[in-house]
């Protein structure tokens, strides 16, 4: 039995044409289902449909053999005992520093910066060397610097259009980032074949479809 | 609600209650028992000792996962184990160094700064073996042989042995010519196990390194069974060390095949998993669904010369806990005998008759104690004799 954790939504959507390349088809749909649990057409594998940031939490405890989840929420959690397998190329982007277009940049030393991503911003401006106050928002980044809540914000940017509509501008990459296949290091000992053919056929619609 | 948490423990540390904590005592006995069979003697080292040589030949995880007091009788700093190994190295080395080999087995409580997993325990059970003096392959195969031999006690089934050669990894780190930096990278990149990560990393490979790093990208593919060790012979370079360690590994997944034929064998090449004390061979014992390694192990031939006696060692432990959970779950039963509290001699000398013979005689003193027995000690004919209680 192998169970796959992935998120609802934007992510599930550009996964299924992956997963069933793999030969994995879902019997229900999660948006009109209310099953957490979805039946495959293959009775070996099911399919756990969950918020993105609680993924990594589950294949980590090995709730799930695998799991599909950004980059930047593998990177937030950092956790053990998680493999990453395959760059599925899916919602790629940049996690990045922006700041506004009017201050000089984002060289002082002491840096107030908001972020939902406080593992990620933390470890960064301590490599740089930079001291910093870590502010945790949910979501709207791009405000805090405008209202002068923080200096400088790091968060995901895809087209970088509401940082221009923000009048704030795009600093350091900290990483690229995209989808990624991972998979509980246990269970990938364990059930080392059947996670390994999925593997290899996502593999080879990845490839097929960045061609 | 209850308004005072004074009954609350910190997070990750457990206690365990009447049945459960039978069964685990239990089955340390039991297992304990079957290293002792093996001539692994019983050694108990202290909960707290001195930092230095609670930390002595270990990588930075297990100092990180220190707990420090200060001791006000020398103003040193002591540390409360985190690790048996480095302990039970320093017996070998320091006292017990009149025999060539020494097997040791040990079983208690580790306590860790942050839990392995979060969510995880803070506090293990940890039981395991250490054999100290054998340089080739037969120690390890008796380690490994031990190791899995409790598996079977346990009674657990689908039963994965992964198994591993840091010196690979080692000889890989010579040939590439990484300064620090580089090597940093590569490790963390391991470590995590990031394919997509070392593939970058391998995109600017010129940044960090003299050499070639594709061969760490192909550690990563040399995961799966057996057969994968041809495979590495034709990918990996082929250095005398290098053919030495997979020789190694070789031997020991025939021994394996040979001894536990039902036991299924994985090859993890990419595994560098305490690296920084390990010297050869590495394995891990991991059962379908428990989501992490029950037990792991491996060689760790330098530890012992901060003792003052380099040895070669290699050895397991396993989280006893996790160990018990394999089992099926024991209820409370009621098997006790119930006596009356009042007890004159003749009946004083049956109860200690009854429970010299391993039952179990319980002092009626209130209620409640009924509930824990299925017969009781009655009076018939002027006689005591044990009858069935009826709830």
């Amino acid at each position: 039995m192998i169970t796959i954790a992935l998120s609802k939504g934007r992510i599930y959507k550009q996964a299924l044409p992956l997963l069933s390349a793999a030969g994995v088809e879902p019997v229900d749909d999660p948006d009109t289902s209310r099953k957490l649990i979805l039946d495959t057409n293959q009775s070996a594998i099911k399919l756990v449909v969950i918020r993105a940031t609680d993924v990594p939490t589950y294949v980590q405890f090995g709730a799930a053999d695998i799991g599909i989840v950004g980059k930047d929420t593998l990177m937030e959690h950092n956790g053990h005992g998680i493999s990453e397998l395959l760059d599925l190329k899916i919602n790629p982007c940049r996690l990045s520093v922006a700041y506004p277009a009017t201050a000089s940049n984002c060289q002082k030393r002491q840096l107030k910066v908001a972020t939902k991503y406080v593992n990620i911003a933390n470890r960064y401006f301590a490599a740089q060397g930079v001291q910093t106050e870590i502010i945790k928002l949910y979501g709207s980044m791009e405000l805090a610097p405008l209202v002068g809540l923080a200096d400088c914000i790091v968060d995901l940017v895809e087209t970088g259009n509401t940082l221009k509509a923000n009048n704030m501008v795009e600093g350091n990459i900290i990483a690229n980032i995209s989808c990624r296949l991972i998979a509980n290091n246990a269970s990938l000992k364990t059930q080392h074949n059947p996670i390994m053919k999925l593997v290899e056929e996502m593999s080879a619609a990845v490839n097929a479809a960045s061609e | 609600m209850i308004d005072n948490d004074r009954w609350q423990l910190p997070q990750g540390i457990e206690e365990l209650l009447p049945v459960k904590a039978a069964a685990l005592e239990a089955l340390r006995v039991q297992l304990l028992g079957s290293m002792q069979a093996r001539g692994y003697r019983l050694v108990s080292p202290p909960m707290i000792e001195f930092l230095e040589s609670l930390l002595t030949g270990t990588g930075s995880a297990v100092e990180r996962a220190t707990y420090r007091v200060s001791d006000s009788e020398t103003g040193r700093t002591m540390g409360v184990r985190a690790d048996f190994t480095p302990q039970v190295a320093r017996i070998d080395a320091h006292y017990l160094t009149d025999s060539e080999v020494n097997r040791l087995c040990y079983a208690g409580p580790v306590v860790r700064t942050r839990p392995r997993t979060p969510g995880g325990a803070r506090e293990e059970l940890q039981l395991g073996g250490e054999l100290f003096g054998i340089a080739d392959l037969s120690a390890d195969y008796e380690v490994i042989d031990t190791m899995l031999n409790l598996f079977d006690v346990v009674g657990a089934k689908d039963v994965t042995l992964s198994i591993g050669h840091v010196g690979i990894y080692r000889e890989l780190v010579k040939l590439a010519k990484l300064d620090e930096q580089g090597k940093q990278a590569i490790l963390a990149t391991l470590q995590q196990f990031s394919i997509p990560d070392m593939d970058a990393l391998i995109e600017r490979e010129g940044e960090i390194s003299n050499g070639d790093l594709s061969s760490f990208r192909s550690l990563m593919d040399l995961s799966g069974d057996v057969s994968l060790l041809d495979s590495a012979r034709a990918v990996l370079p082929n250095t005398a060390e290098i053919v030495a360690c997979l020789d190694q590994l070789t031997g020991v997944c025939e021994f394996v095949t040979r001894s536990y034929p039902e036991v299924n064998i994985h090859i993890d090449l990419a595994n560098v998993r305490g690296y920084q004390y390990h010297t050869g061979i590495i394995f891990e014992c991991l059962v379908e669904g428990a989501g992490k390694a029950l037990a792991n192990g491996g060689r760790y031939d330098a530890i012992g010369a901060g003792f003052g006696r380099s040895r070669p060692a290699t050895g397991f432990s396993a989280d006893l806990k996790a160990l018990l959970s394999l089992q099926p779950e024991v209820f409370n039963q009621a098997k006790a005998i119930l006596a009356p509290s009042e007890q004159g001699e003749g009946l004083r000398s049956v109860i200690a008759e009854l429970r010299s013979s391993g039952e179990q005689v319980i002092n009626r003193l209130s209620e409640t104690d009924a509930e824990l027995c299925d017969r009781q000690l009655v009076i018939k004919k002027n006689q005591w004799v044990v009858e069935l209680l009826m709830h």
